[in-house]
Formats: structure tokens, C-alpha cells, sequence
């Protein structure tokens, strides 16, 4: 069945065309979610949270062809909540375990992990979305804008924000690198 | 390829990279299992659709209700909750009452559309019916049983609202709700002023407030800005609009199967709380109450003009009746008669009274404190000046009801007659450390209760006599008469070495814990079960648990 034909028929109030819906996007919706969050317990709450609600409001989706743009609104809704409520919970982040790089040179691979991961993480939850948005789905900054419910103007200034802050990480890792180097020879 | 796109793609590489590649299986099936329990939102899409003239009315209201509720915040609970050291002749860390049919007084605008309103829970069951803003909870009271998870003030960036508003993290789970998913998810941001802070991890309470509705109802029309999850006097905003839970009260979960009442002193009131509810009820000022043995009436002291008196008054606190001078008192097992301490100096002086006040009588001027009554009323055990010592030597001494037969019995102190047909008298013998004994009364025998170590004070029989409670560094026990075997029913919390009140059936333990002034009133099953705090830095004193009526 194409996703259209889920959209509509789960829209309309079929709970087994909605549960085959689920199971298409759900993978998505938590990668997505980790990525914004780091946060596995709370990735997995948004991504609940976002199908109960996909869900539950489905009937005011006119367009299934929107369905994509609009479940993703609802997870950086979903997202935004978690994220208020981390930061007034104020615990520990969980650590993520480090996923074996694939190409490139291992130690290069996992400094420059580090060193994006330690900076992601000082991002706030709207600037790591709009980069995940942006460099991970693939949105464009005007469906960032629509995604996330804020101006074109604010996305742009987020993105450039964030990436400015990921690239000085990243730069300030190599020069370290470099003078360990140097010190030791 | 220039710098940029270097960059562009190591940041995409690195994502793809973090990104799981699948969600736990969980996910899925929680969501799905919600899912199965939720309607979806056709009826209020169709109110909405209908007109948009409602819309706006109801938002004009809600952010009515917003100024409205964060004007008054203070003042809502300076009203509805005692506030330590504050004028309410509510004892300090004792709630009173929910005023759970009429949560008044209570600035919040109500206006609720009742006719959106169609048989509006009165409990909160589940987080689901909290996130949910379809539910129509009108401005009726709602109550939420939940495990308090503990929580804090966030170290966070100044914001517009106070801190403990905006950063405070206490949490919440339901009880009840079975989700494996996520971590407690309900967040209370708790007003410093509200006696509202269990202090052990996990402690189970009860909620009770109402939602200010108006914007409850216009959060609906926000569909994409989640549920309200916060019990907050002003919650979460989101997406421009407030859900605000009003918390009225907030008490302990009691175990199932405990109720009854007991009686306390906290500070300079006698309390009664109704164990099936968790309420108090302040009765009057006072201190040591002491339920008469039909447990209609409470004989307790205060202060008078120059000394401490002996008072007697109903169960509900009226026809109260000054009978005497003392303090300490103790019923008879008739329930005819009161012993007491008729004298706070040294180790005071043994009385007997009437308990409709007629008659007095001095039976030991040379200490009267701890007295306990004989099962067949005839003889008073209690605490003395050793005689011929120089000071306050304390002893157990033995006199009959009727001023005759004065004797010493042992070198202890706390006795506490066994009933039942019985005979023992327990106590802690005096030493370098106490040790618990049995006194026989008739030969003045004293016997260590078998394996208890040195150090216990304050026995306490169980109502079958087969077992005694206990306190040893710190913690409450309860011991087998028979083989000694006993059982450790707190740990940490610091039990005062006062004496514990049994439940008539013998189930339960009331006791006093915490660091004076501030000391709690507990409970705790007497196989081990809890404990519960029952009040908040009270100044408890004196339980005493009212015996089974007729």
C-alpha cells in the first residue's frame, strides 16, 4: 500500500492501515529525533509522542500529500517539548555509544566525532534542529522554516549560528591536534 | 569543492553517521498501544470548523485566566495551603483538608463552557488523560495519584518568570501507569510557599487540584503544541497558550487497607488525622492527646495561666472541659479515670483524676512521669525519683489506684503494661546503655527480652501482646516476645525515641521521626511496609491511635 493510501485510510479512521503507517515512519521519526535530542530515552518519547499525535490529529490533515511535512512539524513539536522539559530537569545527558565509523581513517573519524559531538551537544534544541533539518533530512531552509514554525529569517540565522560554532569546534580540535603533534616530536 | 562544502559534507556525513539506523521495537508498540485507546479529533475539529467566533472568545479567556492566575498565584496559595510560620492556625507542615468539593477561594476565572463539558473526569488515571487536550475537564476538582520522584531547581538562564516557575524539575508518575517508555514524565513546578515537598524518593501522594479550562480549550485549537503534562500552579506554555493546573492540596498516598484515625500533637496543637484520607483536622490547641479506651473522647494538656492543664474533649474537638492540673495523661482501661504528671519539675508527681473532673488525688510526689495502666485498672507502673537519691534518679515504681502499695519495681524507665490477660510489664532497664526487659510486676523480676541487643528504648506491645516495638539507634523495630526475632521497619529516617502507637489491629505503627523542631508523623506496617510520612516538618509529637469504636 503507497503512503497515500495509508494517510487517507488511517485519516479516516482505520487503525490497522494507521499501524502500517506507523511502522514505515517510526525509524525515521527516532533517528531524527536522536539526532535533535542525544538523547535516547527522550528520543524514544518524542517519537511515541509524535505517532499518538499523528494519530490523534490526522483528520484535520487535508492534504496526504502534505503528510510528510506535517508529521515532521509535529516531531520537532514533540522534540521542543522533550527538550523544554530536559532543561528543567537539569539530569545527565546519556552518553551515546560510537557507532563504527565506515570509511575514512579511524582515529581522524573519531577526533572529528568528538569534537562535532561535543559542540552538537552545546547547541540549543532549536539550532540542532534546524541542522539536522537542514544537513540531515535534507530540507531546504524555507521547509526548515515551515518544519519548525519560525521565520525564514530565524532558520537562516540559526543554521549559520550553529555551523559557525560546529566549524570552530572542528578547527580548534585540528589546531590542538596539531600542536600535540608538535610538542611531541 | 571549496571549504564550505568540505564542511557541509563532513557535518552530513557525521549525521547519517549518529543516526540510528532503526528505533527500538518498543517505540512502536507503546505508540501503537496508546494509539488503541485514543480517539481521534473529529468532534472538536468539527466545533472549531463550525465557527471561529467561539475560538476567539476562548482565547480572549484564556489569556484572561493567564494574567489572572499568575497575579494571584501567591495569594491562591497563601489561601489554600498553611504556610510555614504563617497566621493560619493551621499547625505548619500540616495540610488542612482539601476543600475538595469547593476549591475556593480561588481567583481563577471560571467560565468554563460547561456544555463542552460532557461528564468531565473527576481523576486523573493516566498520563494520556493529562496530555491529552481533548479531555474536557470543566473547573471540577480533579485528583492525581502519583510516586514522587524527587526533583530540584534547575540551574537555568534568568527568565521572566521565578525560578522555581521556570526551572523547577519535581516529577510525577501516575500510579498506575505501566508505560515502559520514557522516564516520569509529569513536572511540578512547586511555589516555595506551598508545604508540598516528600522527602523520600518515591513517596506515594495525592494531588488534588482543578484545570482553569478556558485555556485549556484553547490549547485545543494549538494542534500542533502537545499536551499539557505539567501540574503547575501556572503551567507550561506552549505555543502561546497556558494549561494551568491549580494545585489545592497536596497529601500522602496511604496504603491501602490503612485507615482510622490518630491523634498528635504538632507544635501547639492537637491534631487528628483520618488515615483513610490522609486529611488533618486541628482540634484545638494542646499537646499530648490520649484517646479514651471507646475512643468518643481525647484527654490532652495545655497551657494555662501557671500551669499546664489537663483537658478532656470530644473526638471532633467540641465539649471541651478542663478537669484538672497535668500533663502526660493516660486513660484508664474503664475510660473513669485519668493518670497524668501533675508537675513538669524533675520527674514530677503521679495524679489521679475523675475523668469528668470531680475528684484528684496525689499518688506519688516524687515522680509521676510514664504512667501506664495495669489491664484490670488497679495499679499504675511509672517512672520516680529513686528514693533517698540526691536529684532525679529515675526508677519504675508500682502503686495501686487507690494510693496504697507504693513500692519500687526496677531500675527502668518507659514501661508499658502488657493487656490481654497478660502480665508483663516492659521497659528499658537503665545501664551504661538500656536494655529492653520484662518486669514482672509482682515480684519485681526483670528478664532481657531474648536476642535483643543493648540500646533499645521505648517498648511498645503490639495490642496481642505477642510482639514489641521498639527503637534502636535511630530506627523502629518490631520484636517477637516469644524468640526475639524481629524485624527492622525503617532505616535513615531518624525515628524519634518516643513511643510508637500500634494500630487496634495491630497492622500498623504510627511513630515520630525527623530532626526537632521540625519531626514528622508516620506510618508503617508493622511487617515492614512503608513507611509514609503523613505531615511535613510539623513538629509531630505524641501519636496516639484511636482505638477500634464499639
Amino acid at each position: 500500500m503507497l503512503q497515500r493510501e495509508m494517510v487517507e485510510q488511517a485519516r479516516s479512521g482505520d487503525r490497522d492501515a494507521f499501524s502500517a503507517l506507523a511502522g514505515s515512519i517510526v525509524d525515521r521519526l527516532y533517528a531524527t529525533a536522536m539526532l535533535i535530542l542525544r538523547d535516547r530515552s527522550m528520543a524514544e518519547d518524542a517519537a511515541q509522542e509524535t505517532i499518538v499525535r499523528a494519530w490523534r490529529d490526522l483528520p484535520s490533515l487535508r492534504d496526504p500529500d502534505r503528510f510528510d511535512a506535517w508529521l515532521r512539524r509535529l516531531l520537532v513539536n514533540a522534540c521542543h517539548d522533550e527538550g523544554r522539559r530536559q532543561r528543567r530537569r537539569g539530569s545527565e545527558v546519556t552518553l551515546l555509544s560510537v557507532h563504527a565509523p565506515s570509511i575514512g581513517d579511524l582515529s581522524t573519524v573519531l577526533a572529528e566525532r568528538d569534537a562535532l559531538e561535543r559542540a552538537f551537544r552545546r547547541l540549543s534544541p532549536e539550532h540542532r534542529t534546524a541542522v539536522v533539518l537542514h544537513y540531515y533530512d535534507g530540507l531546504s531552509q524555507p521547509e526548515v522554516a515551515d518544519a519548525t514554525g519560525v521565520p525564514l529569517g530565524t532558520v537562516k540565522s540559526r543554521i549559520h549560528h550553529a555551523v559557525r560554532a560546529l566549524r570552530a569546534a572542528l578547527e580548534a580540535d585540528a589546531r590542538s591536534a596539531e600542536m600535540t603533534r608538535g610538542g611531541s616530536a | 569543492m571549496n571549504r564550505d562544502d568540505d564542511f557541509d559534507r563532513t557535518l552530513n556525513v557525521w549525521l547519517r553517521r549518529e543516526a540510528p539506523p532503526e528505533a527500538p521495537d518498543r517505540v512502536l508498540a507503546m505508540a501503537l498501544r496508546r494509539v488503541a485507546d485514543q480517539p481521534q479529533r473529529r468532534a472538536w475539529l468539527d466545533r472549531i470548523r463550525k465557527g471561529t467566533r467561539t475560538g476567539f472568545i476562548l482565547r480572549a479567556a484564556a489569556v484572561a485566566a493567564v494574567i489572572v492566575v499568575a497575579a494571584f498565584a501567591g495569594l491562591r496559595f497563601t489561601n489554600l495551603i498553611p504556610v510555614v510560620g504563617g497566621p493560619s492556625p493551621t499547625p505548619s507542615g500540616v495540610s488542612t483538608p482539601s476543600p475538595s468539593t469547593s476549591p475556593s477561594p480561588s481567583p481563577v476565572p471560571t467560565g468554563a463552557p460547561a456544555a463542552d463539558c460532557v461528564n468531565p473526569p473527576v481523576a486523573i488515571t493516566s498520563l494520556i488523560d493529562v496530555a491529552d487536550p481533548v479531555a474536557c475537564y470543566g473547573n471540577d476538582p480533579l485528583t492525581l495519584d502519583a510516586t514522587w520522584y524527587g526533583g530540584g531547581v534547575a540551574d537555568c538562564p534568568a527568565a521572566p518568570e521565578p525560578a522555581w516557575l521556570a526551572c523547577s524539575a519535581f516529577s510525577l508518575q501516575p500510579v498506575g501507569d505501566t508505560r515502559k517508555v520514557g522516564a516520569p514524565r509529569l513536572f511540578v513546578a512547586v511555589d516555595p510557599s506551598v508545604s508540598f515537598s516528600p522527602a523520600e524518593p518515591f513517596a506515594q501522594v495525592r494531588v488534588t487540584g482543578h484545570f482553569d479550562d478556558p485555556a485549556a480549550l484553547t490549547c485545543h485549537e494549538t494542534q500542533l503544541g502537545g499536551g499539557a503534562e505539567t501540574l503547575a500552579p501556572v503551567a507550561e506554555l506552549i505555543e502561546g497558550c497556558r494549561r494551568v493546573f491549580v494545585v489545592a492540596q497536596v497529601v500522602p498516598l496511604l496504603p491501602a487497607g490503612l485507615g482510622g484515625q490518630i491523634a498528635f500533637t504538632a507544635s501547639d496543637s492537637v491534631v487528628s488525622m483520618d488515615l483513610g484520607t490522609g486529611s488533618p483536622q486541628v482540634l484545638t490547641a494542646g499537646a499530648f492527646p490520649d484517646w479514651s479506651p471507646d475512643g468518643t473522647r481525647i484527654a490532652f494538656s495545655r497551657a494555662g495561666g501557671t500551669a499546664l492543664e489537663l483537658w478532656v474533649m470530644n473526638a471532633d474537638g467540641s465539649g471541651q472541659q478542663r478537669i484538672g492540673v497535668g500533663f502526660e495523661p493516660r486513660w484508664s482501661p474503664d475510660g473513669s479515670r485519668i493518670a497524668a504528671n501533675g508537675d513538669p519539675i524533675d520527674l514530677g508527681t503521679l495524679v489521679v483524676l475523675n475523668a469528668d473532673g470531680t475528684a484528684a488525688a496525689v499518688l506519688s510526689a516524687t515522680g509521676g512521669r510514664s504512667a501506664s495502666w495495669s489491664p484490670d485498672g488497679t495499679r499504675i507502673a511509672f517512672v520516680r525519683a529513686r528514693p533517698g537519691s540526691s536529684g532525679a534518679v529515675p526508677e519504675l515504681a508500682l502503686v495501686n489506684v487507690d494510693g496504697s502499695g507504693l513500692r519500687s519495681l526496677a531500675a527502668a524507665v518507659d514501661p508499658d503494661w502488657q493487656s490481654g490477660g497478660f502480665r508483663w510489664i516492659a521497659a528499658s532497664a537503665l545501664g551504661a546503655v538500656s536494655t529492653l526487659v520484662l518486669v514482672d510486676p509482682d515480684a519485681g523480676l526483670t528478664t532481657p527480652i531474648i536476642g535483643l541487643e543493648p540500646g533499645v528504648t521505648v517498648p511498645a506491645w503490639s495490642p496481642d501482646s505477642l510482639h514489641v516495638a521498639y527503637v534502636f539507634e535511630g530506627n523502629l523495630y518490631v520484636a517477637s516476645i516469644a524468640d526475639g526475632t524481629r524485624v527492622q521497619l525503617t532505616r535513615g529516617l531518624s525515628v524519634f525515641a518516643g513511643r510508637p502507637a500500634w494500630s487496634p489491629d495491630g497492622a500498623w505503627l504510627a511513630f515520630i521521626a525527623g530532626e526537632a523542631p521540625a519531626t514528622d508523623l508516620y506510618v508503617v506496617g508493622s511487617h515492614g511496609e512503608g513507611p509514609w510520612r503523613l505531615t511535613t516538618g510539623a513538629g509531630a509529637s505524641d501519636p496516639d491511635w484511636r482505638p477500634a469504636l464499639p
